[in-house]
């Protein structure tokens, strides 16, 4: 089974960038590859909870990672998260704060890597 | 008192939030009796196009075509 | 003059466009990926789009700047000489 790393770097919402990563990460865990899913920079913040899209159209993406969080690891560079004042409490569960030792195996382990 | 507003989009409908920002300002605009033009140049004359599919983002046709109903003016 | 950003704070636009701002003591509203430096900056001048935050997750608690909504910001638009919204 190949590895799969998508580096999403963007927040939520103003550009597509997180969308379209959360949305390739799932499709690559349902073809059979062992994805993982790394918000790093302002990409951290697409896992702070209590987003509310409500009626405005645009697809949850703290949903969405929730959903995904069952099918692959999904990290949060801690560096990123110090440097935006969040920590573990401001994230959805299941999102998993890397030291950057993970970032590292990652970059060597995957086959393919997305960056967002 | 009523006022002129006209609002400028260059951005394509799906990969930037500016769409839904428009929209937003211009359905208030239109609310408060203002009028309210919008000029679309470079990409964000895409929003314009017929048969969008786009979903898990505001629909822009549908979304400018309601305001267009309410009295928004679109040149492209 | 009022400036309508919406770049993320760590980009180079959203500074440009602050440091524009200041630099003729105009007004800022905060729009789009922009609202998250509402939980950095003290600027009581400074306006933040309330729907914004809402759809990412942000309190009121988090932040220190004034919030609006699009019928707010309208008004604001309408009552300035001049909007710059292009960041």
């Amino acid at each position: 089974m190949d590895n799969l790393l998508v580096i999403l770097r963007k927040p939520p919402y103003g550009v597509i960038n997180a969308a379209e990563a959360v949305r390739h990460a799932g499709g690559a865990s349902g073809f059979e590859y062992k994805a993982t899913l790394y918000l790093i920079d302002s990409g951290v913040f697409n896992a702070k909870k209590d987003q509310d899209s409500g009626n405005t159209g645009f697809t949850g993406i703290s949903e969405s990672l929730e959903l995904l969080c069952d099918e692959m690891e999904i990290y949060a560079c801690g560096n990123s998260l110090d440097e935006y004042s969040l920590n573990k409490d401001d994230l959805i569960e299941g999102v998993i704060v890397d030291d950057g030792k993970v970032l590292e195996q990652a970059l060597k382990n995957a086959q393919t890597v997305m960056v967002y | 008192m009523p006022k002129t507003i006209t609002l400028f989009l260059n951005t394509s409908p799906y990969s930037y939030e500016n769409t839904y920002t428009t929209l937003k300002i211009a359905e208030a605009a239109l609310e408060k009796g203002h009028e309210t033009h919008l000029v679309a140049s470079a990409d964000g004359v895409y929003n314009f196009i017929k048969g969008q599919k786009g979903s898990g983002l505001p629909h822009a046709a549908n979304g400018f075509q309601e305001l267009m109903d309410k009295g928004l003016k679109v040149d492209l | 003059m009022l400036f309508l950003i919406s770049s993320s704070p760590d980009t180079k636009e959203f500074k440009t466009a602050v440091r524009m701002a200041k630099d003729v003591n105009g007004t800022i509203c905060l729009l789009q990926s922009a609202v998250y430096a509402s939980r950095d900056l003290y600027d009581p001048d400074m306006y933040v789009l309330s729907d914004e935050l809402q759809l990412r997750g942000i309190k009121d608690n988090e932040i220190s700047c004034k919030t609006i909504n699009y019928n707010q910001l309208v008004d604001l638009m309408t009552n300035s000489d001049k909007v710059m919204g292009m960041f």
